[in-house]
């Protein structure tokens, strides 16, 4: 009774936090105390209720009361009587995520929205952050295909409002309008999707799809993996399917980012785990899970490639969510290549581990990722710039923010002792055992996905050594970056939060990994716990023998040799050290315009990666008195979305031209329409006499 | 675990410790000294990095004003990390006592660790050498590291598992003269010239801006962080001469704790390890350094011989004992 | 004159023999991979020399192992001429060569080496479904892989490069790899078979070197893009 209580306290608390901003609507600092206060509150119910669930609570329905009351008086509404919610093991994994991360983030919105008084609505916001995080709540609950779809919707729109929310800035109504695209896109390929299942099942309801699984024929199950691919693909930012994640996450306030980059994408994950080892787990055919690897595979180095040219700090942890993704799909895929073996216990655990690699990097990289953007906003809110090139120096003026990035970065590129470096060491681990897999194909694919996962945790770590250093290190290179104050207590508090976070997921794996076996265990039928050789020192995975890391001890073998080094250094004698400026090949001061950029940064990373970025750059010479007194120079350096470019431009002008068709039947007049609804009206009728 | 195994195990986790910490400046030095025998020079002797560490131990350090805690802290956690991955790796014995903290992954996570601190650290005085430097190590890193990867997973798969120990192990079973030990080692002599910035790769004794990769990142380091910062990197050739040594060529490694095995082993050990690092000089000698965009191609001949070894081979020849 | 293990009175183990023709087999393959992995001029010719040595090696393990004497002879003569002549030869080009300008390969150097990687798992392929298991040739099936590798990556040189000495290579490349399988598998064609192939590579090498000076002179350079002027 008790995880059902604190499920439905958090469901109202999020309600109320999205009714009781109104009444003080006038004074926007009580009224976003309102509306963060009870999300935060609302959060920790959220997760005391999950963690209830996964710690063996038996999962619970929670019916909506008032559709089946209304259903007994107007019998049209039946269709809608059996709309519930459902907390299974796999709902509160997700729900934990959503709650886990809520939490500091309300907290730290306490005063990042500051930031808008005066400007926006605060209390717009306000409304809007609760009811998104409910609706992300309810999408990964939802028992029932229609209540999925309503959800699923109303999470898309209030985060649509949300990217929009700056809407005085151009840019975010354009990347509004390519996320409300997508996004649709996407949703209609969902709707495709459940209807097929409706077709077999004669009902929405998800238990009805589990049974109907073995109905269908070859040809409808590629069609039911094609659409779920695309449509929770398109939310999840897979390649190709990503182009509106650099777009919509940056514009979005920082805040809602970080949820946004942090969970939302992942309810996509979540459809995904749900339709195919939920529903079609006994069906499930080994290429798809190639598909998946592969395409996530492209994803993982596509994403970090971009992030590397970007300057933009929003939009550069935008495109490492592309990134991470990916890796977090390596592992589904893996996992459904093994899954799609059934009866061989070898391929099943591998499968679980797989799963649970993915399900890891999930919770890591929602921890990292909104660390990030809260660190990005907090930088932001007080640089006022969004561009690395224009920061600089800011360690000095804002340690703690500086540390908790620092974290942040230290984890997305997978460095021991943190999260990240678990999590894809997991990944690692069930990539090497995919090499038993019986597919010659997926043989030959295993070991160039992990090289290419390789590539990408180097990539990420050359790329957030660029935006660390390029925007905390150094001297300031601009006015405002030399003028920034650190940020409120709420604010650090929230960051604070989320890197404690990342280091006990990083050092403690333990007391993590046993709760989502659970999940892998409801899903796939094996619990590999007992496998994985746990103790407070060691784990392993399923074989002791395969290999086993021990990070917590690692991180204290770290601390332990520190006093040594210390001490080895300290042979020399006291340390005497002298502070000077530092050397500039003999000129008396550096200026930050001599600084290393984060363009030229890049440079080498371009030059070797040249086929696939395909730059352009342009360099205009101004000369003055002769050829050689340049007066000034210009370089333009420009790097194209290939997708964009050569994918969604030529589809969109086809869309453009069909339409450009069937204008002529649009003339405007209303008399014709009604002839149009007439002959439409006498076919039908004609049709089903 | 009675008293005594575990006093034994300790005995061997500290003698490991001892000896990475002090035999890793004799055997810069001695690549050095094979590198001016080549050249026809005489050349400082052996024993010259010890020198160099005390006297740089000893100077003051001199810091740029730009720098923040990064830069002081680097030396230190770039030091503690190789110290700790000396623990991790087998270098006479395959039972290494701490060996449970980590296997080959973890090991090469760790240099990113140390590397990713180093390259902040490069950018922190605000010179332009610094950001050069850090630039073009992570840029080179990130090609390093999925070969590096792949031929980490070709002896895995050999072995049946990542645990270095285990590894080492099994190195026994490699036939010196089968078609992927060829691939494989071949592959991964490359990285260790690589990872250790070596000649044609980078090199380590060059202070020429057009060259630099290392060397500019650590520019603005003085005294005792550098002395730090140095050691650490006599401690990295180090560590992949003695993983190429024990994994590559097999044999002489005590598999039991006994004293006579346990000298023995240690003489076998170093032996390779000379041998190793003559032949890291002697190709230092006789390649001309790399222009920075022709280094991707040698990575990607050790990246594809990584692969043929690991997929003609182990994967799908008869060669491989599946690890499943 | 003893000469081959059965005059010492050796017996070997068949079984090791093929692993000794395997090993070089392989590393005649490595050695066509690292003519794709540089563009220096002269260490492709050092390494085709290398290649050479190792083709002399096997050779010779057949010849000693098997007792094949004839291929003795054919031993010293792949060693004179390949790891002597024509590198010597090459080399003594190279020098009178005008320096010049790099030239940008056909295809770059990571991606030629990934095609390269797939045109071994196709020889690969081909060769198992030649030599399927249980076949009397079984042991020397990654030979003949080898080989067949090492004809494919010769045809991938001349086709990856545009410089008219790196050509000659894949060209002479291609031809130790047919020399390969001609003495590992069929324990040596006919000597004088042997002596034609040779002196024709010899030749064929003498003439593409003088060829190669000529182009060199009239052009500048020994970019062959450049012989599509000819045309005109």
């Amino acid at each position: 009774m008790t995880a059902q209580f604190y499920f439905g306290l958090s469901l109202v608390l999020y309600l109320a936090g999205a009714v009781f901003p109104i009444i003080w609507r006038s004074q926007p600092r009580r009224s976003s105390y309102a509306a963060h206060l009870l999300s935060a509150a609302a959060a920790v119910s959220g997760l005391i209720s999950s963690l209830l669930v996964l710690l063996g609570h038996p999962e619970f329905k929670v019916s909506v009361p008032v559709l089946s009351a209304l259903a007994d008086i107007v019998p049209s509404v039946k269709l809608f009587a059996g709309l519930s919610l459902k907390m299974d093991a796999l709902s509160a994994f997700f729900v934990l995520v959503i709650s886990l991360l809520g939490l500091p983030i309300s907290i730290y919105s306490l005063g990042y929205v500051r930031e808008y008084e005066g400007k926006k609505s605060v209390t717009l916001l306000g409304i809007l952050y609760n009811l998104f995080v409910l609706s992300m709540i309810l999408v990964v609950t939802a028992d029932n295909a229609l209540l999925f779809l309503i959800v699923w919707e109303l999470m898309s729109i209030v985060s649509y409002l949300l990217v929009i929310f700056e809407h005085d800035r151009p840019e975010n109504a354009h990347a509004g309008f390519v996320y409300l695209v997508m996004t649709h896109v996407g949703t209609a390929f969902l709707i495709l999707l459940f209807m097929l299942f409706l077709h077999q099942a004669g009902s929405f309801d998800f238990d009805a799809f589990r049974k109907v699984s073995g109905n269908f024929s070859d040809m409808a199950k590629t069609f039911l993996f094609v659409f779920a691919l695309i449509g929770f693909g398109t939310k999840a930012g897979l390649v190709p399917l990503h182009i509106w994640l650099p777009y919509a996450h940056p514009a979005a306030p920082s805040h809602i980012s970080a949820l946004m980059s942090g969970v939302m994408i992942k309810t996509a994950i979540y459809g995904i785990v749900r339709v195919f080892f939920d529903f079609l787990q006994p069906e499930l055919v080994w290429w798809w899970g190639l598909v998946v690897l592969v395409l996530a595979t492209i994803s993982t180095v596509w994403g970090v490639l971009y992030a590397l040219m970007e300057h933009d700090l929003k939009k550069l942890l935008a495109y490492h969510s592309v990134e991470n993704i990916g890796i977090i799909l390596i592992g589904i895929g893996l996992a459904m290549i093994g899954a799609s073996y059934k009866g061989d216990p070898n391929l099943t655990s591998l499968a679980a581990l797989a799963t649970i690699a993915g399900l890891y990097h999930l919770v890591n990289h929602a921890a990292f990722k909104s660390l990030l953007f809260l660190g990005a906003g907090a930088v932001i809110s007080q640089a006022h710039t969004r561009n690395i090139e224009e920061l600089g120096g800011l360690i000095k003026l804002m340690p703690w923010t500086a540390a908790f990035f620092l974290i942040g970065a230290v984890a997305i590129s997978a460095l021991p002792p943190l999260n990240g470096f678990v999590s894809e060491w997991l990944t690692f681990q069930a990539l090497l055992l995919g090499l038993g897999l019986p597919d010659v194909i997926v043989k030959l694919t295993v070991p160039i996905s992990a090289a290419l996962l390789a590539l990408s945790g180097a990539l990420a770590a050359a790329c957030f050594v660029k935006a660390f250093g390029i925007s905390f290190l150094g001297m300031p290179r601009s006015e405002h970056a030399g003028h920034v104050r650190e940020v409120s207590q709420t604010m650090r508090g929230g960051m604070g939060f989320l890197a404690l976070l990342c280091i006990l997921l990083g050092v403690l794996p333990m007391v993590f990994i046993p709760l989502i076996d659970r999940v892998t265990a409801s899903l796939l039928g094996t619990s590999i716990a007992s496998q994985m050789q746990f103790s407070l020192l060691m784990f392993a995975p399923l074989d002791h023998s395969l290999a086993n890391i021990s990070p917590l001890a690692l991180g204290l073998l770290l601390l332990l040799i520190l006093p040594i080094t210390l001490r080895l250094a300290h042979m020399g004698g006291a340390l005497h050290r002298r502070q000077t400026q530092t050397w500039g090949c003999g000129l008396p001061l550096l200026s930050p315009r001599m600084e290393y950029t984060a363009t030229g940064f890049s440079k080498p990373i371009r030059m070797i990666f040249q086929n696939i970025y395909q730059p352009r750059k342009e360099i205009e010479v101004e000369t003055d008195v002769s050829q050689y007194v340049r007066k000034r120079i210009r370089y333009k350096l420009q790097i194209e979305p290939h997708f964009e470019k050569y994918f969604y431009e030529p589809l969109s002008h086809f869309i453009l031209k069909v339409s450009g068709v069937f204008l002529r039947i649009q003339s405007g007049s209303v008399n014709i329409y009604l002839i149009y609804i007439l002959v439409t009206l006498l076919i039908l009728l004609l049709l089903v006499r | 675990m009675n008293f005594a195994e575990i006093g034994l195990n300790v005995l061997v986790a500290l003698s490991q410790l001892i000896l990475f910490l002090l035999l890793a400046p004799l055997v810069t030095g001695w690549v050095r000294k094979v590198k001016a025998f080549m050249q026809n020079r005489s050349g400082p002797g052996v024993w010259q990095p010890y020198f160099d560490l005390v006297k740089l131990l000893r100077k003051e350090v001199v810091v740029s004003q730009t720098t923040s805690w990064i830069f002081t802290f680097t030396p230190y956690l770039v030091f503690t990390v190789m110290l700790a991955i000396g623990l991790l790796i087998p270098f006479y014995t395959s039972l290494v006592p701490l060996g449970f903290i980590g296997d080959a992954i973890a090991v090469i996570y760790l240099l990113a660790l140390a590397r990713f601190f180093t390259a902040l650290a490069g950018l922190d005085a605000a010179s332009a050498f610094g950001g050069l430097g850090s630039s073009r190590e992570m840029s080179l890193a990130a090609i390093i590291e999925p070969a590096m990867m792949l031929a980490i997973f070709t002896v895995a798969v050999r072995a049946g598992s990542t645990s270095l120990s285990t590894i080492v192990q099994h190195s026994g079973a490699w036939d010196l003269l089968a078609p992927p030990h060829l691939l494989a080692s071949i592959g991964f002599f490359i990285i260790v010239i690589a990872e250790t910035g070596r000649i044609p790769v980078d090199n380590p004794a060059t202070h020429l801006e057009l060259t630099m990769i290392h060397e500019a990142m650590i520019l603005e380091y003085s005294g005792r962080y550098l002395a730090l910062i140095e050691w650490a990197s006599s401690m990295k050739l180090l560590l992949f001469l003695t993983l190429l040594a024990n994994i590559f060529l097999p044999g002489g490694i005590a598999t039991q704790l006994t004293f006579g095995s346990i000298a023995i082993s240690l003489g076998i050990f170093l032996l390779k390890v000379l041998v190793l690092a003559t032949l890291v000089a002697l190709v230092e000698c006789s390649a001309a350094k790399l222009r920075l965009f022709r280094v991707p191609d040698l990575l990607a001949a050790s990246f594809v011989l990584s692969l043929l070894a690991l997929v003609l081979y182990f994967l799908l020849g008869g060669a491989g004992h599946a690890i499943l | 004159m003893p000469f081959c293990s059965l005059d010492f009175g050796l017996h070997f183990d068949p079984q090791q023999v093929a692993r000794v023709l395997d090993f070089f087999a392989t590393f005649i393959l490595v050695c066509s991979l690292l003519v794709l992995a540089t563009e220096r001029r002269h260490v492709h010719v050092r390494i085709y020399a290398l290649q050479s040595l190792s083709l002399a090696a096997v050779a010779f393990s057949v010849a000693f192992f098997n007792c094949e004497r004839h291929i003795f002879i054919a031993t010293a003569l792949i060693f004179i001429s390949k790891v002597i002549v024509i590198p010597v030869l090459l080399g003594r080009l190279m020098t009178r060569l005008i320096p010049q300008q790099p030239v940008k390969p056909m295809i770059n150097i990571p991606s030629s080496l990934l095609f390269a990687a797939v045109l071994v798992l196709i020889a690969d392929y081909l060769t198992r479904n030649i030599l399927s298991a249980g076949h009397e040739f079984e042991l020397a099936r990654s030979v003949l892989t080898d080989s067949v590798g090492v004809v494919l990556l010769g045809l991938l040189i001349m086709i990856a490069r545009k410089k008219a000495l790196t050509q000659i290579i894949g060209f002479l490349t291609m031809e130790n790899g047919l020399f390969l399988t001609g003495i590992a598998i069929t324990a040596g064609m006919p000597l004088i078979v042997e002596l034609g192939v040779l002196f024709d590579v010899l030749v064929a090498a003498f003439l593409m070197g003088v060829l190669l000076y000529r182009i060199s002179e009239t052009f500048d350079s020994i970019d062959v893009e450049k012989l599509t002027k000819l045309k005109e």
